[in-house]
């Protein structure tokens, strides 16, 4: 019982703490993003006004900090080891927002955020998988982990299309395993989820429509990697990866159709169109699938519409591993 | 009497995009399941002794999920360019809130 309450306190701190910091990087950053010229086209309004980007260091540095602070009074290696592997991809992504890197070398290099998680001695490789129950994955499961990485980060920047969409998406998909984690007496799986949330927050804020931040790639692959820790340490990765299904579509379907590796950035025939405000998908067969596109595939939407619809499909994607766990995972 | 709490006729709640992308997200869920009883059919069927038969179970159930996946994609881009080509036709006007 004093463990537990220990815990609650120390989830509750680490969720302020977060929340205050990230609020207050926010607005020392923002600043001065401005005045040095970091700023990017918003391309989907018809002003194209210039949004200061990337906003994903003062994301990362509270949740960072707020993380030391809490495993500094746990004791737990397990938060020092997912604070070392999102901070390894928080810096690939910052990297990639600096100079950009190759649609190969990308992925590849988010093998490492897996492997550094991997060594801090604290994966069980044992996870909880729908149907089957409790797996022993003793060999198979370090490839798995090293997958997870590259696909929920990939899965993450993809979502950071529109304004709000990633972290409102992010909030939708896995506020419905909280209760899981719970069940699991997943400690530090929830007190790291949690504090995601509260560095989430203030970004939120300044990223749903009209946005006045972007938070690039240094944001969306922490919180892609930030994720697959959460999974990886409560042995929950399956049910992380049904959670994130709507992220997984984009990424699926553009390798897909596309036949390989390429940056968001690269890809010659766009998903969709913008008009005057109204994005519709690309009229052309040659186009790849993307979340955006199917959703406007019927009709023209304008962006604070296709986020809404997002929010409810993650939403539904969260229930569903939700209802996964508790009804059809042996325990 | 129930009808004046429906909304008229034109209004439309949900297009077909919306319920495709549900569908999306659904049908994929559905194929992980169904890789993931293909497991449990092998293991129930094969026993889980063994470095080969774990070997040969985990392997089969990767190539149910890829093959699954794949299947998935194309029901789904079948699906998607009908939708679209509706919107070719001259559906693309402006349908935001």
């Amino acid at each position: 019982m004093i463990k537990m309450l220990t815990w609650i306190s120390l989830t509750t701190l680490a969720m302020v703490l977060s929340l205050v910091t990230s609020e207050l990087f926010h607005r020392t950053l923002i600043p001065r993003l401005v005045s040095r010229g970091y700023v990017s086209e918003d391309v989907h309004k018809p002003s194209r006004p210039k949004i200061p980007e990337p906003a994903g260091p003062a994301v990362y540095l509270s949740f960072a900090i707020s993380m030391m602070v809490v495993s500094h009074l746990a004791g737990s290696v397990a938060l020092e080891g997912v604070v070392a592997s999102t901070g390894l991809a928080f810096l690939i992504g910052l990297l990639d927002d600096l100079s950009p890197l190759g649609p190969k070398t990308k992925p590849l290099l988010l093998i490492v955020p897996a492997l550094l998680l991997a060594v801090s001695g604290e994966i069980v490789p044992r996870p909880y998988l729908p149907i089957l129950g409790r797996a022993r994955l003793y060999y198979i499961y370090w490839i798995v982990l090293a997958i997870m990485f590259t696909v929920f980060s990939n899965g993450v920047n993809m979502m950071d299309a529109l304004n709000g969409m990633m972290p409102s998406s992010v909030f939708a998909s896995t506020l419905p395993l909280l209760p899981v984690l719970i069940t699991l007496g997943s400690h530090t799986g929830l007190l790291s989820l949690t504090t995601l949330y509260g560095s989430l927050i203030p970004y939120y804020i300044r990223n749903r429509y009209p946005a006045k931040a972007f938070g690039g790639d240094s944001n969306s692959l922490f919180v892609g990697a930030a994720l697959a820790s959460v999974a990886a340490i409560s042995n929950t990765e399956a049910f992380f990866a049904i959670s994130l299904l709507p992220f997984m579509v984009s990424g699926f379907s553009i390798l897909a159709s596309i036949g390989g590796l390429l940056e968001r950035r690269d890809i010659r025939v766009r998903p969709v169109i913008v008009e005057g405000g109204v994005i519709r998908a690309n009229p052309s067969k040659e186009a790849p699938i993307s979340l955006i596109a199917i959703l406007t595939s019927y009709e023209g939407k304008v962006e604070p519409r296709i986020v809404k619809e997002v929010v409810v499909i993650s939403l539904i994607s969260g229930l569903l591993s939700c209802f996964t766990f508790f009804f059809l995972t042996p325990r | 009497m129930l009808h004046i709490l429906l909304p008229h006729p034109e209004v439309r709640i949900v297009d077909k995009g919306f319920l495709l992308a549900i569908y999306s997200v659904v049908s994929g869920w559905v194929l992980i399941l169904m890789s993931l009883s293909l497991i449990k059919v092998l293991i129930t069927t094969l026993g889980t002794k063994g470095f080969l038969i774990a070997l040969t179970e985990a392997v089969v159930g990767f190539l149910a999920l890829g093959g699954a996946l794949y299947l998935w994609y194309l029901t789904l881009r079948a699906l998607f360019l009908k939708v679209k080509s509706t919107l070719e036709e001259g559906n693309g006007g402006p349908g935001g809130t």
